[in-house]
């Protein structure tokens, strides 16, 4: 299956590399280990290898462009029949990258998550292989494309060399007509899409990162001192649903949590108002959730974007090396950013100092 | 038809409006027994008379500004300026009074005139008898600007200037008066404001003035070799510009190259590149690309100056880039 | 070779004088009014005051034809009131009305009259030179004994265009009349220190016949006009006419502080000593040929005259907007324009 090729994470306090150059062009084979991109950093340009052995494919940042790490900027496929510009293919490519989230995290991976050093930590399954920004295309490429209702970031995600012209428009039309007969499953890609050119997509968007410490050592002494077996993911829901209450008042809060373990995606647990409960007791509910919480901390992963898109918000806590890192998805419409930063930072101090906000 | 040099269709031209028209005289330098040192007004002193082909001293302000007072007051003079570079010796008369004076009066004086001179490097003359200065002109609101690209339009465009009652600056390429082309027995003059499409083509339109008309036209036939179709048209004038025959031009090919002997920068092909950007932009598949005369005075040394101007391979080069969507300047 | 004009003779021209007296205070009261405006910041731009020069443009123009053609200068207020224009279509020029002589398009600096044969002041200095001769020239082409008369201030003298018409009009004998108002002043400099040698001789210098008079003795400039003109009729010119006058105002009318250049004193002299209105109705009284009292009626009229047309002025219409690019091209007769035609 297509193996995701990342913007990968070089240090510590890295949150975008730029991509120098890729080393392979679309189509290339490629062995795994041999040198990829060229990656540069505020520190020096590394080269990086690939992660697998296959053919390049679905190019999706080129050479110059800063892409966040964790960022998926092309594919390595089985075959060279896979390879750009079959786009069922390409599609079929990404929706089982999605639908292998599971399988991909147990994948076998020789580097522990937690070495500062890794140099390709495990891949990312991202579900939507998105170049944000600028598209290039001649303006009557652009107007006829308007004209037929035809997307131009499918050029990009198929692949194709920008700027596009006129004669990109068969192709074009192509991957608009594979794309029609088989509805996109990616929901933060379809928002993308629909949000005019050069500008952010409608899903906002805040993430922090927090030492893990604190939290590790208040569930460390709740459990040797107040012999407390806390799961993690309860005091989580609690500062969630706080957090949210601060930035936010309202009656009820309903958290909707979702672990990923050894065992894969727990099934969603709705628990109301956890805040107000008691951490070992957080009564459950059959009410929809405000909140979605996505606990990753017992999985290798450090990142997960949406993977549908949810009506609501959806908080993601992770482990990063002996970080917790928390991010925010929210829907156009649900919360402000004022309020989303509030949310955000107000977890973070919680987890920070978890003791003094359990009062 | 009958093939004559665009010397003797000028010539002609001014002799057939001086029959027609009795206010109109002819002066210059060296005008009348010598009929200009390109030797194109020879013979119209010895029909029309000293009065009517009158010689001056090398006194361009003064004899642009006689014209000026002569066109206000029932004359219609044809000033010859012996080379195109002397325009900045005539600016004052021309743009200041000329070009002005039926706007400055609400419409009540009028400068019949026309300013006969030319342009055109690769004769070896250097830098200061060389130049291409029409777009000086052309920037100023009074004045027309008319380029015959051989010798048809030259009489065609000539007689229509010396009837204009605006003051016309018309350019002829100083190697161009020995080339040939068909010219009818029978009177005709060629509107202002009409360009001429001289060559069809679908892939790529070369928009020229002067002798870079020809220069394009060889350009399509290398590029047609090579299955590129290239259209090719002659504004003919640039004031007044037949903007929409280019536009629809250019919205038919989606690329075009403007092509002038002017210099490259705050010229011509910027003028008509930028109009065509505004008012085709959704048409376009690739930038309007400007070719014009290098930004550098005309150098001497054949070795050099011969590099100073586009050429059909140069032309045929670009348009042969710009049809297969390289990029010609970064992204 | 130089001469000094015979003083015409009294009792021969009464209608005549009256009229130059007139034209005279017609120059003096627009020029009084126009500075008021500037003034009073009711008329746009700047202008240029003839004040104290009006025997020079009145002792020419009442030697001229309708027909005769003039070129003016920056400084042109008095030539076109000389020439024959009203006052209300010169003031609505000045503050840009549509019924100016130019629909406001002009202004002070490019008034024109072409129906009286005025060709238009002109903002470049010695701009007009070529245009008055050229005027010559299609006079002479087309035989009909008209002639042009450029007048030109003594700084015009220093730009090159004057030498190379003069220098044309001279070869081709050119019914033109240079008169060159010399009011020892280019701009803010005496014109001493602007122009080497004679004025007379450089036109001498072509072969010219050159005349010197007293700008402000109008009968004196009239006369040396009429025999010229009459001259040059026939084919004997060109001429040049050096006439010594003095501007009261400053270059321009916000020209105001000006002792830096020009003393109060000098002024105050020129004003008491030699105004050519003054001295030419105290001619004409002393000579029996118009009372005091009807000189005063005239300048009341006059003035009355034109504040009256200031006022009309100012109450008239702008242009319209739609008139912006108008008469940038002249329109040809398209039938002109075919074959055959």
């Amino acid at each position: 299956m297509p193996f995701d090729v990342i913007m990968p994470a070089l240090g510590m306090a890295q949150e975008t590399g730029i991509l120098v150059r890729w080393l392979k062009e679309p189509g290339d084979a490629v062995t795994k280990g041999e040198p990829l991109i060229e990656v540069e950093t505020d520190k020096a340009v590394q080269e990086i290898e690939a992660q697998a052995s296959g053919f390049l494919s679905a190019l999706s940042a080129q050479a110059g462009d800063e892409v966040p790490v964790g960022q998926v900027i092309g594919l390595i496929v089985e075959s060279a029949d896979a390879v750009t510009g079959g786009a069922a293919a390409a599609r079929a490519a990404v929706a089982e990258a999605e639908a292998a989230v599971v399988e991909r995290v147990a994948e076998p991976e020789a580097e522990p998550v937690t070495a500062a050093a890794a140099p390709a930590p495990a891949p990312h399954p991202v579900a939507e292989p998105i170049p944000v920004g600028r598209l290039f295309a001649s303006p009557k490429l652009r107007r006829v494309a308007a004209e037929e209702g035809l997307d131009l970031f499918l050029l990009a995600r198929a692949g194709y060399a920008q700027p596009w012209h006129m004669a990109d428009l068969d192709a074009l039309r192509a991957l608009a007509a594979a794309n029609a007969a088989a509805p996109d499953q990616i929901g933060t890609a379809k928002s993308q899409q629909s949000a005019p050119l050069g500008q952010t997509s409608a899903l906002g968007h805040v993430a922090a990162r927090v030492s893990g410490a604190p939290c590790a050592e208040f569930l460390d002494w709740m459990a040797v001192e107040g012999k407390i077996a806390l799961p993690a993911s309860a005091l989580y829901a609690s500062f969630a649903a706080a957090a949210l209450r601060a930035a936010m008042p309202q009656d009820r809060i309903i958290v909707g949590l979702v672990s990923l373990t050894d065992e894969g995606l727990s099934a969603l647990r709705l628990l109301a108002d956890p805040d107000h409960a008691r951490l070992s007791h957080q009564p459950g509910t059959d009410a929809a959730a405000t909140l979605i919480l996505r606990d990753l901390t017992d999985s290798p992963l450090t990142a997960l974007r949406p993977l549908a898109s949810d009506p609501v918000p959806v908080l993601t806590i992770a482990r990063d090396g002996g970080d917790l890192r928390v991010s925010l998805d929210y829907p156009a419409g649900t919360l402000d950013d004022a309020a989303a930063l509030s949310i955000i930072s107000g977890l973070a101090t919680r987890l920070a100092e978890p003791l003094a906000h359990l009062v | 038809m009958r093939e004559i040099t665009l010397s003797k269709a000028v010539n002609e031209a001014i002799a057939e409006e001086m029959r027609r028209d009795p206010t109109i005289f002819v002066i210059g330098e060296d005008v009348a027994e010598a009929g200009t040192p390109f030797k194109v007004l020879s013979g119209l002193v010895e029909e029309f008379g000293t009065d009517r082909v009158i010689d001056t001293p090398i006194s361009e302000p003064g004899f642009m500004g006689l014209a000026v007072g002569a066109a206000m007051t029932g004359s219609r003079p044809i000033v010859d300026l012996m080379f195109g570079d002397f325009l900045f010796l005539v600016m004052d008369q021309l743009c200041n009074q000329a070009a002005k004076a039926h706007y400055m009066s609400g419409g009540k004086l009028s400068v019949p005139l026309v300013l006969r001179t030319n342009l055109g490097a690769t004769r070896r003359s250097a830098a200061q008898h060389s130049q291409s200065l029409h777009a000086l002109v052309a920037h100023i609101p009074g004045l027309k600007v008319a380029m015959p690209s051989s010798a048809y339009e030259a009489k065609g465009l000539m007689k229509t200037a010396i009837r204009d009652n605006n003051p016309v600056v018309i350019f002829e390429d100083k190697l161009m008066y020995q080339d040939k082309a068909e010219v009818p027995e029978e009177e005709y003059l060629i509107p202002f404001g009409v360009a001429n499409i001289k060559r069809e083509g679908t892939d790529i339109t070369l928009i020229a003035t002067s002798s870079m008309v020809q220069v394009a036209e060889k350009a399509a036939v290398i590029l047609a070799a090579e299955g590129i179709s290239a259209e090719v048209i002659d504004p003919r004038t640039i004031v007044p510009l037949d903007e929409a025959t280019l536009i629809a031009s250019v919205k038919k090919t989606a690329r075009a190259i403007v092509i002038d002997e002017g210099h490259q920068s705050y010229g011509i092909t910027g003028e008509i590149a930028s109009r065509l950007n505004e008012k085709a932009f959704y048409h376009l598949d690739a930038p309007v690309i400007r070719m014009g005369a290098m930004d550098v005075p005309v150098p001497f040394s054949p070795a050099l100056e011969d590099l100073t101007v586009p050429t059909p391979e140069t032309v045929a080069a670009m348009a042969r880039r710009l049809v297969a969507g390289e990029m010609i300047h970064a992204l | 070779m130089t001469q000094v004009a015979e003083v015409a003779k009294p009792g021969t021209n009464t209608e005549a004088y009256l009229r130059m007296y007139t034209q005279m205070v017609r120059i003096w009261a627009f020029e009084d009014q126009a500075n008021q405006l500037y003034l009073s910041a009711r008329m746009p731009g700047l202008t240029h005051m003839y004040s104290g020069q009006e025997a020079v443009a009145v002792g020419v123009c009442e030697a001229l034809e309708v027909s005769d053609k003039i070129t003016s200068t920056h400084r042109g207020h008095g030539h076109c009131v000389a020439k024959g224009a009203g006052f209300k279509a010169m003031f609505c020029e000045l503050l840009g009305r549509e019924e100016g002589y130019c629909r406001g398009k002009g202004g002070s600096m490019h008034i024109a009259d072409q129906s009286n044969g005025n060709l238009g002041a002109n903002a470049i200095v010695g701009g007009s030179m070529g245009i008055a001769t050229g005027a010559a020239l299609s006079a002479k082409r087309q035989g009909n004994g008209g002639v042009a008369v450029c007048f030109f201030g003594d700084g015009a003298t220093a730009q090159g265009l004057m030498y190379e018409v003069m220098n044309m009009a001279a070869l081709w004998k050119l019914p033109v009349i240079y008169a060159c108002e010399n009011n020892g002043y280019s701009e803010y400099t005496k014109t001493a220190e602007i122009a080497a040698g004679s004025l007379t001789a450089r036109a001498e210098a072509f072969g010219i016949e050159a005349h010197k008079v007293d700008g402000q003795d109008v009968l004196a400039v009239n006369a040396l006009t009429q025999s010229l003109v009459a001259r040059a009729r026939k084919g004997e010119g060109p001429f040049f006419i050096e006439l010594e006058t003095y501007r009261y105002h400053g270059h321009h009318v916000g020209d105001i502080n000006r002792t830096y250049y020009r003393s109060k004193e000098e002024e105050a002299g020129w004003h008491a000593d030699r105004d050519p209105i003054t001295n030419f109705g105290k001619w004409l009284s002393d000579q029996g040929l118009a009372p005091e009292a009807e000189l005063a009626a005239i300048r009341a009229d006059v003035q009355a005259e034109a504040e009256a047309a200031v006022a009309y002025a100012l109450a008239a219409k702008y242009p319209d907007a739609s008139e912006v690019d108008m008469h940038v091209y002249a329109a040809t007769d398209p039938a002109t324009l075919q074959a055959g035609a």
